[in-house]
């Protein structure tokens, strides 16, 4: 068989063979009402997860807020603004790395995406490996000045102190086998597509573009 | 009905056939196909208010299609990377050895199988080459030049006639 042949067999294969991928086998309005709901509910998950952010960080907020001005004790005072100040800057990181790189349009050029899905891969790389700054250490610092000053450096400080350390070393090295088993894969993924579709002296030079546009961008 | 609706209906009814192939190339089991030609049919509708009419619809289309595709197999890549090998066998298991008076069915499924032994981005070509897309509409959807499509598609063709001589005769 030629490649004329398989042009041939290749436009003959127009049936579906399973119903669920036929569009004859919905009316026009269930494809559409289908189609329309998938879609609804994924813009349902986006808000709900955006709302539940803004809501858990405006809760910590007002409840530390709260506590900073009415503890007599400077220590837990100190604490509590820094954890609302930690949590503000989770909410700020957290939303300004999906706004940067908010949903490329899925009409754009192969070789064009691809470069953009892994800036945003390296983008989430960066942050995950930086998460004890910006994530743990405000939180944590916070909750263990607010401890001493609440307990002074009792056995029950020393306790909750290690617990809190212990939880907070659980999540830095949970953050960082993601980075090992999810991100840096699908970042060689992605290298290799690219190194697929294209020479490599091209992906480099835009990749290095697209690298520094980000740093420009991220600080 | 408003435009929208009917431009999207036209658009699938048109390219269904398209769709039902990429997701084929691009996923095993038929329940993997069904959830990406799923996933197509919902990027179509959600890109629909980005075609403007400057790119040709075919290329807008190939676009959004293969973008999602690309995405979706990433994902499984992910998940199956330590136990899938890189060098897909020809032969799947279960599939009978060629013979003089093979079916359309089997010859289909060995044609697909043939494709699926390319590289990721090489069956993104193949498939518009079977198609009978054009060199610019293939350089428009992958973002490269029309020169490199003919250097890229000569060698691709080259294996996969090899491919399609040793196990189609």
């Amino acid at each position: 068989m030629n490649l004329d042949d398989a042009k041939a067999l290749w436009s003959s294969d127009n049936e579906p063979t399973d119903p669920d991928m036929s569009t004859q086998s919905l009316s026009q309005s269930e494809l559409l009402q289908q189609v329309k709901a998938q879609s609804a509910a994924f813009d349902r998950t986006i808000r709900q997860r955006d709302w539940t952010e803004s809501v858990v960080a405006a809760a910590v907020s007002v409840f530390f807020g709260w506590l900073a001005w009415h503890d007599p004790s400077t220590l837990v005072t100190a604490g509590a603004l820094l954890v609302v100040a930690g949590s503000a800057l989770i909410f700020g990181r957290l939303r300004y790395a999906r706004t940067r790189f908010a949903a490329p349009p899925v009409n754009e050029p192969v070789r064009q995406r691809l470069q953009r899905e892994r800036a945003k891969v390296d983008a989430q790389i960066r942050l995950l490996s930086s998460v004890l700054w910006w994530y743990i250490a405000p939180l944590l610092a916070g909750l263990l000045l607010m401890t001493v000053g609440d307990n002074g450096w009792s056995v029950f400080t020393v306790v909750y102190g290690t617990v809190v350390i212990a939880g907070a070393a659980a999540i830095y090295v949970m953050n960082q086998r993601a980075v090992e088993r999810d991100l840096r894969p699908r970042r060689e993924t992605l290298t290799q597509l690219l190194n697929q579709v294209d020479s490599s002296a091209d992906t480099q030079n835009d990749e290095t573009g697209i690298a520094k546009r980000g740093d420009a961008i991220g600080g | 009905m408003p435009a929208p609706e009917a431009e999207f209906l036209d658009l699938v009814h048109e390219n269904a056939a398209r769709l039902r192939k990429i997701a084929r190339v691009y996923t095993e089991s038929a329940e993997g196909q069904r959830d990406l030609y799923q996933d197509i049919l919902v990027a179509l509708w959600r890109a629909l208010p980005s075609f403007n009419g400057e790119a040709q619809r075919s290329t807008w289309l190939y676009r959004v299609a293969l973008n999602t595709a690309l995405s979706h197999e990433r994902k499984r890549a992910v998940r199956s990377k330590a136990t899938l090998s890189d060098d897909h066998p020809l032969w799947m298991d279960g599939l009978p050895t060629p013979g003089a008076g093979l079916e359309q069915k089997e010859r289909l499924d060995r044609l697909y199988a043939a494709i699926d032994r390319l590289d990721t981005m090489d069956k993104t070509l193949v498939m518009m080459y079977l198609d009978d897309a054009s060199y610019a509409v293939m350089a428009d959807v992958l973002g490269i030049s029309e020169n490199y499509v003919g250097v890229k598609l000569h060698r691709i063709k080259k294996q996969l006639a090899t491919w399609l001589e040793d196990t189609l005769t």
